[in-house]
């Protein structure tokens, strides 16, 4: 089975990079599809995420409704946020440098918005 | 039981058996960039594709979140820069990069290469 990386290194709210990302990773999943959050994009793991008052879509229950896309996250850049003593979205994984550039490097392709 | 073996060593492909291309069109100072570069020093088998704004790269002295080691630490021939880019920003390859006369032929030509993955920053 072919497999692919969605890169989210962007804000998950604000534009609309996020919501795209996440869209295309729910109907990739013919394939193996991972998802990592790194640089800003680690904002989305944080849990009870609140959009309603921004009149936009949750991007936290996306990832909720779609358990068949793995979420990974690099740990340097939760920690260089300050995000890492935060509640996060449980089933997330964070990954460290090495880990995260394993998981792309092994990954059919890599797609980025 | 022989064939079972030949079936299993011609389907495993290692890592280091993959070329990865990168292709980098951003600043040093871009996390992408950045991420792009440690992906390059990780790989056992990279080739770096420098187009637009990602010739800026080049330049060793620049100062930010560029990883210049991970650049510096790989072969001037991995290093493809291209050459219209290069001039159009006044950046200098000198040694550290390749420079080829038709830098999107040979770029295509390599992505079109079986066993390669293609990265683009």
């Amino acid at each position: 089975m072919r497999s692919v990386f969605y890169l989210l290194d962007d804000a998950p709210y604000g534009s609309e990079k996020a919501y795209g990302v996440l869209n295309a990773a729910a109907v990739s999943l013919e394939m193996d599809v991972t998802l990592g959050l790194y640089a800003d994009g680690v904002y989305l793991a944080l849990a009870r995420q609140e959009s309603r008052r921004l009149g936009v879509p949750n991007n936290s229950d996306i990832i909720y409704a779609y358990p068949e896309i793995r979420v990974i996250a690099h740990e340097p850049s939760l920690a260089e946020r300050g995000l890492l003593s935060q509640s996060l979205v449980e089933r997330i994984e964070l990954m460290d440098d090495e880990m995260f550039h394993e998981e792309i490097l092994s990954s059919d392709c890599i797609i980025l918005l | 039981m022989k064939m079972k073996c030949d079936e299993a060593a011609g389907m495993k492909v290692g890592m280091t058996d993959i070329k990865h291309i990168f292709i980098l069109t951003k600043t040093p100072q871009s996390e992408r960039a950045r991420l792009c570069l440690q992906l390059a020093k990780q790989s056992k088998n990279a080739v770096l594709y420098l187009a637009g704004d990602g010739v800026y790269n080049l330049l060793a002295e620049v100062a930010g979140p560029c990883d210049a080691p991970a650049l510096a630490a790989m072969p001037r021939d991995r290093i493809i820069a291209c050459k219209e880019d290069l001039e159009a920003r006044g950046v200098q390859a000198k040694d550290r990069a390749t420079v080829p006369d038709d830098f999107y032929r040979q770029l295509v030509d390599e992505m079109m290469q079986e066993g390669s993955r293609i990265y683009t920053f």
